[in-house]
Formats: C-alpha cells, structure tokens, sequence
C-alpha cells in the first residue's frame, strides 16, 4: 500500500508533528503510515484523509498483486 | 535541547552510573580487585541492573511527560496493537521457558543427577528470575514490532 500523505501534507504546510496533533496520534504513526509500514484502522484513514481535505481513495493507493 | 542528544546523554550517564556501581559496590563488599568472588560480582552486577532500571523507568516518564505537554497522546491506536501483540508473543515464551525448566527439574536433573532446582533459595531465584526474563520478552518484543511497523 502507497500513501500521499507526504505530498498532501506538503500541499497543506504540515509537518508530521501538525498533522499527528491534528488526527490525535504519536507522531510515528504518521511516519510509519506514511512510509507502509503501518496499515491505520478505517477511523484513523478516515481522520487524515479529513485533516488532509481528500478522501480514503485519493490518500491511499492499494496494489491489487 | 535536540531529543536525540538528551537520549543518547542519558544512556551514557546511566552506563557510566551502572558501571560505577558495579565497580564500587564490588571494592566495598571486598571482592575485586582482590579477587573474583562469584557472589560479590553477582551481587554487584544487580545492583547495576537496579540503577540502570531506575534511570529508564524515570527517562520513560520523562519522556511521557515531555509527550504530553507537546500534545501527543501516550498511547494511539497503533501502540495498543503492539503492545497487545508483544503481550501475545510473551505469554507464550514465559510459557516454554517455564515448561523448560519444569522438564530440566523433572527429568534431566534425575536421569543425569544434576542438582534439580528444588530448594526454597533455588525457587525464589528462579521465579524472580522468570518473572525478570518475561517482563524483559515483552519490553524486547515492544521494541521489535514499534521499530518494524505493522504493514500487512
């Protein structure tokens, strides 16, 4: 799974620390979501594509293989 | 002060702590340098475990506090899964590790006549040191899995 977390937060002037405050997360679940490493729950998904103005799909990227 | 810095300034202080507790402690109760008493470096060598624990225990509330004031909660939805999973992983290596010691009382001790573990002394050291290596398993295991991530 890709993300465009790191493009939208870049759009928007977030830094990680911003937008984990934002969402109410430690900073290193945005770095690891950010990176795939960390799948988040739907709620989470759901709150960043929010504190990012875009939805679930535009945000995350799923590889079908 | 930059995070990283303080971190690795109170590793460094806490081993040198440790070491000099160990070393001292080891002069006062009259082993090294004289000689190598296995009690007295044994007794030492906790003791420098005990500081060592001490000043994690106080950098971990410390870093919880400076978590709190920066407006980050302790614990988000990703730590809890961890943190479940380690617990999981643990449960079932304290397990082994108790069976393993079960089955080296039980059996090798009497088919090869080793001194079983069967003592009121023998039982108090192994079960603090049980107690000891399971909650070492599941900090060890918690560091693990926050390092690696959890993607599917």
């Amino acid at each position: 799974m890709k993300t465009r977390i790191k493009e939208l937060r870049a759009r928007y002037d977030l830094t990680q620390e911003d937008l984990a405050k934002k969402v109410g997360v430690r900073r290193e679940t945005i770095l690891f979501i950010e990176k795939g490493r960390y799948n988040p729950s739907i709620k989470l998904a759901h709150d960043i594509a929010k504190a990012l103005q875009t939805t679930i799909d535009e945000l995350f990227i799923f590889d079908d293989e | 002060m930059n995070e990283r810095i303080v971190n690795r300034l109170w590793v460094a202080g806490t081993a040198a702590v440790s070491l000099m507790g160990f070393v001292v402690l080891g002069m006062i109760l009259g082993g090294y340098p004289l000689g190598w008493d296995v009690h007295v470096v044994l007794a030492s060598a906790v003791f420098a475990v005990i500081v060592a624990t001490g000043s994690a225990s106080l950098w971990v509330v410390w870093m919880k506090r400076q978590d709190r004031k920066a407006g980050y909660p302790i614990k988000d939805e990703r730590t809890k899964i961890l943190e479940g999973r380690a617990a999981y992983y643990t449960v079932f290596i304290s397990t082994y590790m108790m069976l393993a010691l079960l089955w080296y009382n039980f059996l090798v001790a009497k088919v090869f006549d080793l001194p079983a573990l069967t003592t009121s002394t023998h039982v108090n050291q192994v079960l603090i040191g049980l107690m000891l290596a399971t909650v070492s398993v599941f900090f060890g295991l918690r560091w693990y899995f926050m390092r690696k991530g959890d993607a599917l």
